[in-house]
């Protein structure tokens, strides 16, 4: 215990002899007098006034340190303020890159468009300009779709070219869209001629899934690296004289009097956004 | 620790410590003259620091009055009636050793009413006591401890 017994014995609690009575009651009355003066006279205020820490020091300590903590917290609160402000403007720098890269695309695919629109009215009367979809075909490769259908009055075996040549043929149509299968497709196959010193030289070209190859062409006929090669025609779809593509390698073949000629095509469906279906 | 020993243990450096106490707790509650801490600085320095020179006791309130303040006098009125109510006690009441642990609370409280009597507060009157008399009884305890 604090107050122990045997501690509060020991102290002097009650035996305060020395002081008179007399003379705290004189003091008291003294006390009171000055307690009760009127104390806003010039000698009380200038005892005040020097003994006063409430007003001075602490205080303006006091309101010194407010003001030191609000700075702190305002410095903390405008870099925060700024550190937001600069995560906004990147945002927005972000945005308005990708609007000019919007844009960008936007002039190279009306130049696209351009294009193939001048082709149309240049070459092909009866067509329709379509846009490759950026769908996945399920499972077969060099087969895509395009954006017109049935309502585009598209029908399947019609041909699909791009600026460069023939690129495919539709097999598959819906309401609003259609299947093409490119040239270079295994299953593809097409009658084409050589155009070799002015003379047209007859032959059935094969999609291998990477070019082109007329599998047996005669010795005799003088190829050449970098011939074309154009479509005959036939009554139905494929009209005459479309570019196919140019011969790339001649190979041997099986049989000893032959070639095995290899074509790379001249349209390329990757760097085309907007095709062009013959009707 | 021979610094802070000497704070406590010495007079002046305890009233030092009352002032700067009372000093953080009025700027604190600036509504409410906080006088508990001075009425414990009185009774303790009295009754157990035998400092029994009435004077220098008297110009410690008149320097405390004047730091916080307050009308001169106000607080050595209610130590000087702390006093006279000691001397009262003594003359008139036998106290016998089991009750007096309370004495100096009872000496303490005596001393907070006297200063109602002097600077009746507010009309909050109750809240008042509560803060001072919580503040004076860890004041107090704590002299009692350590500054012994």
């Amino acid at each position: 215990m604090l107050l122990s017994a045997k501690k509060r014995k020991s102290s002097s609690l009650f035996n305060k002899s020395k002081t008179s009575i007399n003379l705290t009651l004189a003091l008291f009355v003294i006390n009171f007098f000055i307690f009760s003066a009127h104390q806003d006279s010039k000698f009380f205020k200038s005892i005040k006034s020097s003994l006063n820490l409430t007003s001075y020091s602490l205080s303006f300590f006091l309101d010194n340190l407010t003001y030191g903590i609000d700075s702190v917290h305002q410095y903390f609160l405008f870099k925060k303020t700024l550190i937001q402000e600069n995560h906004e403007l990147q945002n927005k720098l972000y945005f308005l890159n990708n609007q000019i890269l919007l844009q960008e695309n936007l002039i190279l695919d009306n130049q696209e468009l351009q294009n193939k629109l001048e082709i149309k009215e240049k070459y092909f009367d009866h067509s329709i300009i379509a846009k490759i979809l950026k769908i996945n075909y399920s499972g077969k490769n060099h087969h895509f779709l395009i954006n017109k259908g049935e309502s585009d009055q598209i029908q399947a075996g019609h041909i699909v070219v791009d600026d460069k040549g023939i690129l495919g043929q539709i097999i598959d149509v819906q309401t609003d869209r259609s299947t093409v299968k490119t040239i270079r497709s295994k299953d593809f196959y097409l009658t084409g001629y050589l155009m070799i010193n002015s003379k047209p030289y007859q032959t059935l070209v094969q999609g291998n899934n990477q070019n082109l190859t007329i599998n047996y062409l005669s010795k005799n006929i003088p190829i050449q690296i970098g011939d074309s090669i154009f479509t005959t025609g036939d009554d139905m779809f494929i009209p005459e004289d479309l570019r196919i593509g140019k011969v790339a390698e001649l190979q041997p073949s099986e049989l000893k009097d032959f070639y095995k000629v290899i074509i790379k095509p001249a349209s390329s469906p990757n760097n085309q956004k907007y095709l062009i279906v013959l009707k | 620790m021979k610094s802070k020993k000497y704070i406590v243990n010495n007079v002046v450096g305890l009233f030092a410590l009352t002032l700067l106490i009372s000093l953080l707790i009025s700027s604190w509650l600036i509504f409410e003259p906080i006088t508990i801490l001075i009425i414990v600085f009185f009774v303790f320095a009295y009754f157990h620091k035998k400092l029994n020179s009435l004077v220098t006791i008297l110009i410690f309130g008149f320097i405390y009055d004047g730091s916080l303040g307050y009308l001169f006098g106000f607080t050595n009125l209610i130590f000087l009636e702390i006093i006279l109510v000691d001397f009262g006690l003594k003359k008139f009441v036998s106290l016998k050793n089991q009750r007096t642990q309370y004495y100096p609370l009872i000496l303490i409280l005596n001393g907070l009413l006297f200063s109602l009597i002097l600077n009746y507060p507010t009309s909050q009157l109750i809240p008042y006591l509560i803060v001072n008399l919580i503040i004076g009884y860890i004041y107090f305890f704590s002299l009692m401890k350590y500054a012994r």
